[in-house]
């Protein structure tokens, strides 16, 4: 595994959320993302071990956590069952995207450890300096950015 | 005849999905019973029957793999399928859980189909054993 797998790790992210929640996430240059202050970003994380040791992150406007959930679960942004499990939907959806990119870099032999994958909130300032590192990929879903981050 | 089924992950979306899953996959279902972990799943074969049980692997205070060596201890592998639903992807891993005794393996994400597919084929194996 090398940090070049980024780029896996995005096509991986865009076949997984396409598959999980039928939502569309394409590629995008680092250059033409802006953040802003007033957007809360919440940031799910998932360590993997054993064959080789790593981190993956997707980080995202809290926002885009409730539409992601509501389409998993079939409901609509509003419902009250969407509220409490958004982020739950957003940890499940790495759970998934940790699995399918470690069989894509490793192939099926290898076994991997994985974490229980966490949640956390970024600043705008973190958010900002996580985007720059060569070893986060961007993509768009809308206008929404998510990033990748893996760490080996 | 009507199924008692046990889904356990730690993830509350995904118990739901998979609920919904097995509603949509038209199963003769007649309990779904719910748990976060493997103790929790443990506790509820103590107190009701479960014709088939759908576990993850990765969850936090018992793992899908202590569950099923608990199961193992209890005599339940014998009676109570198990069918590991996960994202694991290593056939090494798979194989060895297979050796534990489970029943059927889905990788997420899974479709209404593939549950239908496993559930029917597992207990339509149970039958010509019996």
């Amino acid at each position: 595994m090398k940090i070049e797998d980024i780029e896996i790790l995005r096509k991986v992210f865009m076949n997984v959320l396409e598959q999980t929640a039928f939502m569309f996430a394409f590629p995008a240059d680092k250059s033409e993302i802006s953040g802003t202050e007033r957007t809360k970003y919440l940031q799910a994380y998932i360590t993997f071990s054993g064959h080789q040791t790593g981190l993956i992150s997707i980080t995202m406007p809290e926002d885009i956590c409730t539409e992601i959930a509501a389409n998993i679960l079939g409901m609509e942004p509003e419902d009250e069952q969407v509220k409490e499990q958004g982020e739950d939907a957003i940890l499940e959806m790495l759970n998934i995207l940790c699995g399918q990119f470690l069989t894509a870099v490793e192939g099926e032999k290898p076994v991997f450890d994985l974490s229980v994958p966490m949640m956390s909130r970024l600043s705008y300032e973190d958010w900002t300096i996580l985007k720059t590192q060569q070893n986060t990929a961007v993509t768009l879903i809308d206008r929404d950015p998510v990033l990748l981050h893996l760490a080996i | 005849m009507a199924y008692n089924i046990l889904v356990v992950d730690d993830s509350s979306v995904v118990r739901s999905v998979i609920g919904k899953t097995i509603e949509l996959a038209q199963v003769d279902v007649g309990e779904i019973l719910y748990a976060a972990n493997g103790k929790e799943a443990l506790e509820q074969l103590k107190n009701k029957w479960v014709d088939i049980v759908f576990a993850d692997i990765n969850m936090p205070v018992m793992n899908g793999l202590e569950m099923i060596e608990q199961m193992e201890k209890d005599g339940l592998m014998e009676t109570v399928p198990v069918i590991i639903v996960s994202t694991e992807g290593s056939t090494t891993r798979i194989e060895q859980l297979k050796q534990k005794g489970i029943k059927g393996y889905i990788r997420k994400p899974f479709t209404p189909e593939k549950i239908k597919e496993v559930f029917t084929k597992t207990l339509g194996d149970l039958k010509n054993e019996d």
